[in-house]
């Protein structure tokens, strides 16, 4: 071999190497430093080992491997697509291309090559099968191996599923065998199914061999072999499915089946069918007694199965019914978890008083409230990700905290200067003023926004000779520090090679994954997903951003009609850096939540400052595109045959509504509710079927069902013909015809003094020089009974006294109200001062009361009464204090001195 | 013997080369055998199945087709398009 070729060999080595390891060196240390960011940051700020939660405690790596195994040939050195190869020759020799002696036998492949190829298969289905956690079309696996690792399900009553088909199962007996159902049965059927589905591929290879080199009948057997398995994996699935009366008897049919083609693939392989024939009367007798047996048996069994078939409609509810629908029925309301709504006539809605009521009436609904709230943001670098509605402190706002608008789109604009957003626009949802972060949370500032909705770039803070925008810097701990190698490949990564060679500094600071959404859902297994809803939270001193985290499960017997759906958690995340605190929400249930409990073992019980604040799921209750637990029961909350079969009580969402949140009042108290109006499924009257309301606050979790009744005197307009009615009536016609770009916004029902009615806002666009901005122009109201009153009002107050004839409430306004307060002092002999400063070692606030409506005006007088009983007249001096906290706080106090102490006693009153 | 089985014993013994026809089974010699619709049979399995299909007996005629079937592979066929029909029919009924 001359020098030359071994150089020019060499040289093709090394240029293999670089064009092959050298991308998959830089491949796997991305992965790895991907991975490592992502453990990092996790336990830091989420005090959760993101490797461990996302590969299922590594149960990931042990079902792959395990599975992977059944791609490995059983007999060593031999290859089922090696002797595919044989294939070839055998044509050859039939189209007279080849020699025509007989097709020598190869008897297996070399041992190296064998041992490689089975690694080689191994390998790709190991890393199939880790990528998937599971198998096509059975799903993912490793939740329930990790389920039974847990202790979940009960491996004694698998011998009851597996006689579920013969001895059909009642519906309270199915909820309690479905833990089971999903978790040692699934996965014993997985494993059967996969051992099944390998056997048959490789006998299916086979048989086509043994048919092109003509070895007897061989092929016959196999193919009775194949479709023997493909029957017992049928069998294997038939607790799963849905059974009526014939159940048994189809059961029956797939087991008769069975014993058909493996009697057949019996007779093929010992040469009694297909082999050289003889005349005996032995085997005549036996092939036509075993042929009659399997057809009796089977014509029998068909036979069975006609008869019920025939007398069905007039036995549907012994067939159908009991052993079938009602199951399903009972089943599917507790997997879906709607089993404990509760119902109640339609007059029982929940009501209170009337003055507070219409004061809380939503009279801006979400785009208009975000029209209006996109004017406010002042800089070309931010806009409102969302407008999120919330309750706090006894009032209702929309709140758009904003997101990053990039007016450069360079690397350094998105990653080092445009870090933060820093506006918060929050609006009361029924006056449709703005209301500051502090008078809303309380906060002392706004806080700056690292992670947020739609913030989907990773930033680099505290980077020499780069300022970010508003001349800040994050304070806060970062998610990652990239130095070293580390550094030099994710900016080699990202495409900024000065970065990665000659950095302004070894070591780089960075906030990773920071989209509020993507942040949780990564640390999130298989059944579960979020709420893309999240909104803003407040404990008093930060601001989080809570994002819900359901439950949706898909279960495997068709005996439910929906997926597993819970609300499992709510997780907070820190709006200004970044940390995770996950609080679970769920009661336990004895299998999905308790075992989702157990795997996010760190997540504690809710604080009772959140508590108020929380609301039931959107998403969990259904969305026009997506249907949730709701969607559920207006099928499955009939119970009666009849009304099943003809539908005459199934419900359906109108267009034109959705689940809406808003403060109800039951009784005393108000409520943070979402409401969902139902009509009858396909009604040409349009009316109103039912209310559904879902608790939020302390009483989460609670969902009541407002039905209307059968009696002709109760029928109500339901939300289509509410609109039309507003639609067609002259009076708002004529007001619409005078306001250009005008629109309608949410339908929403209240039951106000036993009566309910439809407020629906009427909103104009208007600009102002390029900026558009929204005004509700007025309100209509529609008393629900008649749908032919339609009165419009400046306000929801309005609307309704004008309605029913009522007095509108007087609303003093807000200079009045600060009259009012101060004369709660001063008509009890109080002098009231007005200083200048006021010096306190210690200040006390007493109570933080809201008085904006004239409802709210009984509690501010009882807690005024109860500080004058408690620090004025308790004190020598007959006087309080009273100073301004911005333009609508006024604060009263009174001062003691105590040991030299001087003490501020005082209360906040936000009365504009 | 009857004058079937006598028309086709003669048949057998002749040299003559077109085809002999029993109901609606063609029988043809080729290279020593018979062949019956194209399974082939030695001669004296073909004269037993003669006797079987010119019987009386509707259950021998039904067992001698069946023999021919057998023979010529057209049963296997249709033992396996069977089969798998069946299957499918199975599967689609319990998983309606």
């Amino acid at each position: 071999m001359s020098y030359q070729s071994r150089s020019s060999r060499l040289l093709i080595w090394l240029v293999l190497a670089l064009v092959l390891v050298l991308p998959l060196s830089l491949i796997i240390g991305l992965v790895w430093l991907r991975w490592n960011i992502l453990q990092t940051m996790y336990l830091r700020k989420a005090g959760i080992d993101w490797f461990k939660t996302v590969f299922y405690e590594g149960c990931t790596f042990i079902f792959a491997a395990l599975f992977a195994c059944l791609t490995i040939n059983p007999r060593p050195q031999k290859s089922q697509l090696y002797d595919i190869s044989n294939w070839g020759e055998w044509l050859q020799r039939r189209i007279g291309m080849g020699p025509s002696k007989p097709i020598s036998i190869r008897l297996g492949v070399p041992r190296s090559l064998w041992i490689f190829w089975q690694l080689l298969k191994w390998s790709i289905a190991f890393a199939f099968l880790s990528y998937f956690n599971g198998l096509p079309g059975l799903g993912n696996l490793t939740v329930p191996m990790l389920m039974v690792l847990k202790g979940f399900g009960d491996w004694k009553l698998l011998p009851r599923i597996v006689t579920l088909p013969i001895f059909l199962p009642s519906g309270e007996e199915l909820v309690s065998l479905i833990p089971t159902l999903e978790g040692q049965y699934r996965l014993l059927y997985a494993i059967a199914l996969s051992i099944l589905g390998m056997a048959a591929l490789r006998l299916s290879i086979r048989l086509v061999g043994e048919f092109l080199l003509e070895q007897g009948n061989a092929w016959i057997r196999d193919i009775f072999i194949v479709l023997s398995l493909i029957v017992l994996g049928i069998i294997l699935g038939s607790p799963f499915w849905p059974m009526d009366a014939t159940m048994p008897y189809d059961f029956a049919l797939t087991v008769i089946l069975l014993a058909a083609f493996t009697t057949m693939a019996t007779l093929f392989h010992f040469g009694v069918l297909g082999g050289n024939l003889s005349f005996g009367k032995r085997r005549r007798i036996l092939l036509t007694g075993i042929a009659l047996m399997v057809s009796t048996a089977f014509l029998c069994d068909a036979g069975i199965i006609a008869w019920y078939r025939v007398n069905w409609n007039n036995n549907w509810i012994q067939f159908e019914w009991m052993p079938l629908t009602k199951n399903k029925i009972e089943v599917t309301r507790w997997a879906s978890g709607v089993d404990k709504i509760a119902e109640y006539p339609i007059q029982q809605a929940p009501t209170g008083n009337v003055e507070r009521l219409l004061s809380l009436v939503r009279q801006w609904d979400q785009d208009a409230a975000y029209t209006k709230m996109k004017g406010q943001i002042g800089v070309n670098w931010m806009t409102l990700s969302d407008s999120d509605i919330i309750y706090y402190n006894g009032r209702e706002y929309w709140v758009a905290p904003t997101t990053i608008y990039y007016p450069s789109d360079d690397w350094i604009s998105r990653h080092l200067i445009y870090t933060h957003a820093s506006r918060i626009i929050i609006l009361d949802s029924h006056s449709g003023e703005f209301v500051s972060v502090k008078e809303c949370f309380g906060l002392e500032h706004e806080p700056l926004i690292y992670y947020g909705e739609g913030f989907r770039e990773n930033i680099y803070t505290g980077v020499k000779g780069f300022n970010e925008i508003e001349n800040v810097t994050y304070k806060g701990e970062p998610d990652y520090v990239l130095s070293g190698w580390e550094r030099a490949l994710w900016f080699l990564s990202e495409g900024q090679l000065g970065f990665a060679f000659t950095p302004p500094q070894e070591s780089i600071a960075m906030l990773y994954n920071r989209d509020i959404l993507k942040r949780v859902e990564d640390i999130l297994i298989y059944g579960l997903e979020v709420d893309p809803d999240a909104y803003p939270v407040s404990d008093g001193e930060r601001l989080y951003y809570l994002v819900q985290v359901c439950i949706n499960y898909p279960l495997h017997t068709e005996f439910s009609g929906s997926s597993y759906m819970r609300f499992f958690a709510v997780v907070l995340v820190d709006m200004e850096d970044g940390r995770l605190q996950g609080f679970i929400v769920g009661k336990p249930d004895g299998f999905l939540l308790d075992f989702y409990r157990s795997y996010y073992g760190s997540w504690g019980e809710i604080p009772s400052w959140l508590i108020p604040q929380l609301r039931y799921p959107e998403r969990l209750l259904g969305l026009p595109d997506r249907a949730g637990q709701l969607d559920v029961h207006f099928l499955y909350h009939v119970d009666d045959p009849t009304v099943w079969r003809s539908r005459s009580d199934f419900f359906e969402r109108p267009l034109q509504t959705q689940v809406h949140y808003i403060v109800m009042m039951v009784g005393k108290e108000p409520h943070f509710v979402g409401i969902q109006l139902v009509e009858f499924e396909q009604s040409p009257g349009r009316n109103l079927a039912g209310l559904y309301i879902a608790y939020g606050g302390p009483l989460l979790g609670k969902i009541e069902l407002y039905k209307v009744t059968g009696s002709a005197s109760m029928q109500l307009i339901g939300p289509s013909a509410a609109l039309q009615a507003v639609e067609t009536d002259k009076f708002v016609q004529q007001q619409r015809s005078l306001l250009p770009n005008n629109r309608l916004g949410n339908i929403l029902l209240y039951s106000i003094g036993g009566s309910l009615y439809y407020f629906i806002p009427v909103y104009i666009l208007t600009r102002v020089a390029e900026a558009v901005t929204t005004k509700m122009a007025f309100i209509v109201a529609i008393d629900a009974l008649t749908g032919t009153k339609v009165v419009a009002g400046n306000s929801a107050a309005e609307a309704y006294a004008l309605l029913t004839g009522a007095t509108p409430t007087t609303e003093v306004g807000k200079e009045g109200r600060l009259r009012r307060l101060k004369e709660a002092f001063t008509s009890k002999g109080i002098k009231i001062i007005e200083p200048t400063a006021l010096r306190a070692n210690v200040e006390i606030l007493i109570a933080n009361l809201t008085y904006v409506s004239e409802e709210q005006w009984n509690q501010v007088s009882l807690a005024i009464d109860e500080f004058i009983l408690n620090y004025v007249e308790g004190g020598t001096l007959k006087e309080v204090y009273c100073w301004y906290s911005g333009s609508d706080m006024v604060c009263f106090g009174t001062m003691e001195a105590e040991r030299g102490i001087v003490k501020l006693n005082y209360l906040s009153v936000k009365y504009g | 013997m009857s004058q079937v089985l006598e028309e086709f014993e003669l048949w057998l013994r002749s040299g003559f080369e077109g085809p002999f026809r029993l109901g609606h089974h063609r029988f043809e010699r080729k290279d020593g055998k018979v062949l019956v619709d194209g399974g082939s049979f030695t001669m004296e399995e073909v004269r037993v199945l003669v006797e079987m299909l010119a019987s009386s007996n509707p259950l021998l005629r039904l067992s001698a087709s069946l023999t021919i079937l057998e023979r010529n592979g057209i049963l296997k066929a249709l033992l396996i398009v069977g089969a798998i029909v069946l299957l499918i029919l199975v599967y689609l009924w319990v998983k309606r």
